[in-house]
C-alpha cells in the first residue's frame, strides 16, 4: 500500500512540477501587484480581412460570429463593445498572450484587427487555473491538466502527511510543526473571515 | 544534502499544509463556479455624519472611519472621484464595505455587501497584497511563503526523486512530458493568431 502511494505521489508530482512552479510564480506576482505584464499599449500588428456581414442585431452574437469566422481565439469583452454612429461594431478580444481590438465595418464587409501581444510573464499569469479558451483545443487540454494538478496537489498533501505519520523519523518535530501550524492556520482564517 | 532537502520538503509541507489545501480547494471552486453558483450579494446602506476635520486621503481619516463606523477588512487606497467625492473600500472574505464621502466632507453613505458563504471561499483565495493593514500584511506574508513553497516542492521533489532511485527513465519521461507540454502551451499563446 505504502509503495503504491509513494509511486503515485512521486510520478504525479513530477507530472505537475511545472504547473506548481507556474502557480508559485504567478501567485508571487499577484501578491506584489507586478503590473508589467498587462497588455502593451503598443500595437504589434494590424491586418484587415474581407468578411461577408449581415446587419447587426445583437452585438455580442455578432462579435462571437466574427471571432469564429476569422478563426481567432479568446473571449469577447462586453465592456469594450460599442457601436459608432455609422453602425460599425468595435469590440475587444482577449486571450492569454494577446489583446485584440476588432473593428467590424458593416457596410464595407470588412474587419480590421489590431493586435497587442503580451509578454511571457503575462502568459504565465494567465495559465494560473486556466480551464479553457474559446476556439482553442490546446487550452482545453491545459484545462484538463489544471484539473489533474488540482487533484494531485490535494493527494500529494494528504499522502505526504501519511508518509511522515507512518515513519518513525522526525515524529516529535513533525507533531509540533503540524499541530502548531494547523492551530494557527484555522484560528487565523476564522479571525479574518469573522472579525476582518 | 539529501537529508536536508528532504527535511525542507517535509517541514515546509507540514507547516503550510492547511493554507496550500485551502488554496487548492477554493481555486477548484473558482474554476467550477457553475457547480456552486454564489448567491447575489445582499446590500444595505446607511447615511452617517462625519465629524473629522482633516485630509480625506490621510491614514488618520481611514482609521477614523474604521473605528467610528466599524468598518473592517483589507483597506484599498482612497479614490478621489470625478464628482469630487471620495471612495473608500474595505474587504474581508464574504463582506465588502464601501464608503462614499460627500464633497464637503461632512457626511457619508456606507454600503455593506454581504457576499454570501460561497464568496467567502473566493475571497480567501483572492485575498492578497500588502498595504491593507497589519493583519492583511501577515496574510500577504503567508501568501508569499505558500507561493515559494509550491516552487520549492517542485524543485526539491525533483531532486529527491533523482537521488532516491537508479531507475530514472519513468521519471525522465514524466518530466519531459510535463515540461514539454507547458513549454509548448506558453509558446503557442505567444505566437498563435
Amino acid at each position: 500500500m505504502r509503495k503504491w502511494i509513494l509511486i503515485i505521489h512521486l510520478y504525479s508530482g513530477l507530472l505537475c512540477a511545472p504547473y506548481l512552479i507556474i502557480f508559485g510564480i504567478s501567485s508571487l506576482k499577484f501578491n506584489h501587484r507586478v503590473k508589467s505584464e498587462d497588455a502593451t499599449k503598443e500595437l504589434t500588428n494590424q491586418w484587415e480581412q474581407s468578411l461577408p456581414l449581415v446587419p447587426i442585431t445583437n452585438d455580442t452574437l455578432t462579435a462571437t460570429s466574427v471571432r469564429d469566422s476569422l478563426g481567432m481565439l479568446g473571449w469577447t469583452m462586453p465592456w469594450e463593445m460599442q457601436r459608432d454612429t455609422n453602425g460599425n461594431l468595435h469590440f475587444g478580444l482577449a486571450r492569454p498572450g494577446k489583446r485584440n481590438q476588432v473593428h467590424v465595418f458593416v457596410n464595407e464587409n470588412k474587419v480590421r484587427v489590431e493586435e497587442h501581444r503580451q509578454s511571457v510573464g503575462a502568459v504565465i499569469n494567465s495559465l494560473h487555473g486556466l480551464s479553457g479558451v474559446p476556439n482553442s483545443q490546446l487550452a482545453s487540454i491545459w484545462g484538463g491538466y489544471t484539473e489533474f494538478c488540482f487533484l494531485t496537489a490535494i493527494f500529494a498533501a494528504a499522502s505526504g502527511v501519511y508518509f511522515w505519520a507512518t515513519s518513525k523519523r522526525e515524529r516529535r518535530a513533525g507533531v509540533a510543526v503540524l499541530g502548531g501550524a494547523i492551530a494557527f492556520s484555522i484560528a487565523f482564517i476564522i479571525y479574518i473571515v469573522i472579525r476582518g | 544534502m539529501y537529508a536536508i532537502i528532504r527535511r525542507i520538503h517535509l517541514f515546509t509541507g507540514l507547516a503550510l499544509l492547511l493554507f496550500v489545501i485551502m488554496y487548492f480547494i477554493t481555486g477548484y471552486m473558482l474554476v467550477h463556479e457553475a457547480w456552486l453558483p454564489p448567491a447575489e450579494p445582499k446590500k444595505s446602506s446607511r447615511s452617517v455624519s462625519i465629524e473629522y476635520q482633516g485630509q480625506p486621503d490621510s491614514t488618520e481619516f481611514t482609521s477614523y472611519l474604521e473605528k467610528t463606523f466599524g468598518l473592517r477588512g483589507s483597506r484599498s487606497k482612497p479614490k478621489h472621484r470625478e464628482d469630487g467625492t471620495w471612495e473608500f473600500e474595505w474587504f474581508h472574505p464574504g463582506t465588502l464595505y464601501k464608503a462614499i464621502i460627500a464633497t464637503n466632507g461632512k457626511s457619508a453613505t456606507i454600503t455593506t455587501s454581504d457576499l454570501g458563504k460561497v464568496r467567502i471561499g473566493y475571497g480567501l483565495h483572492r485575498l492578497h497584497g500588502y498595504g491593507g493593514g497589519w493583519l492583511y500584511n501577515v496574510w500577504a506574508v503567508i501568501v508569499d511563503f505558500s507561493s515559494l513553497a509550491l516552487i520549492g516542492f517542485s524543485i526539491s521533489g525533483i531532486y529527491l526523486w533523482h537521488q532516491s532511485t537508479n531507475k530514472r527513465l519513468p521519471g525522465w519521461v514524466c518530466l519531459a512530458a510535463s515540461f514539454g507540454f507547458t513549454t509548448i502551451t506558453v509558446v503557442y499563446f505567444l505566437t498563435a493568431r
